[in-house]
């Protein structure tokens, strides 16, 4: 966790644009949170029923810790939206994002509780064997 | 502690080049289950390392490729 994902009308999104938007949301959030990247996901699909597109081409839910501030969260939804228009030439306006808090002690990576934001520290150090861990 | 009710169960499958974690091509499941009340936390890690059991052991992933969530009922 994060967990970004996506929902596109069909076509919207082809593989180099999804790596593409995937990179920027990965840097975006960390870039903004200070979360280090091995703990954001980034996935794509379409016709996910519980994300109804309505009007909107691409719609990506981003399901992060509960600690941001609105702020934040704010310049996370821009940023990935001019993202996601910057890589695939559709409107900004066609893309929406949404952000829901998690409470980090509900979510599990790793066979361990989620630490809370800032206190990644522990977590990082007993999973530094991960193939995608940060290299200390 | 087992819920109260019998799970209602939505797959939701990721295509080949449509799933990256860390900027990585990712072999993650995110399995996430809303409980029918509020679970207090020591609870709730039972259930997720039941969980995390569970899954490891039926599709041979490791620990480190699941994501559990098991959230609290969402208030309307």
């Amino acid at each position: 966790m994060p967990l970004y994902l996506t929902n596109s009308a069909a076509g919207a999104l082809d593989d180099e644009a999804k790596k593409k938007i995937a990179d920027d949301i990965t840097r975006i959030h960390c870039s903004i949170t200070g979360a280090p990247p091995i703990f954001v996901h980034a996935f794509f699909a379409q016709g996910i029923p519980d994300m109804p597109l309505g009007d909107k081409s691409v719609l990506t839910f981003g399901s992060i810790r509960s600690g941001r501030s609105d702020a934040q969260k704010a310049d996370i939804t821009g940023q990935i939206r001019h993202a996601v228009s910057g890589h695939t030439g559709i409107p900004v306006e066609a893309v929406d994002v949404k952000i829901f808090d998690t409470p980090a002690h509900w979510a599990m990576e790793g066979g361990e509780i989620m630490p809370e934001p800032g206190e990644e520290a522990a977590w990082l150090a007993a999973h530094q064997d991960r193939p995608e861990a940060p290299v200390a | 502690m087992k819920l109260g009710s019998q799970a209602e169960v939505r797959w939701g499958e990721i295509a080949r080049n449509s799933g990256y974690t860390a900027s990585k091509p990712s072999t993650t499941s995110v399995v996430v289950l809303t409980a029918d009340t509020a679970l207090d936390q020591p609870v709730r890690v039972a259930l997720l390392h039941e969980l995390v059991d569970f899954w490891t052991k039926g599709s041979g992933c490791s620990v480190d490729e699941i994501t559990a969530v098991i959230g609290d009922p969402v208030q309307t």
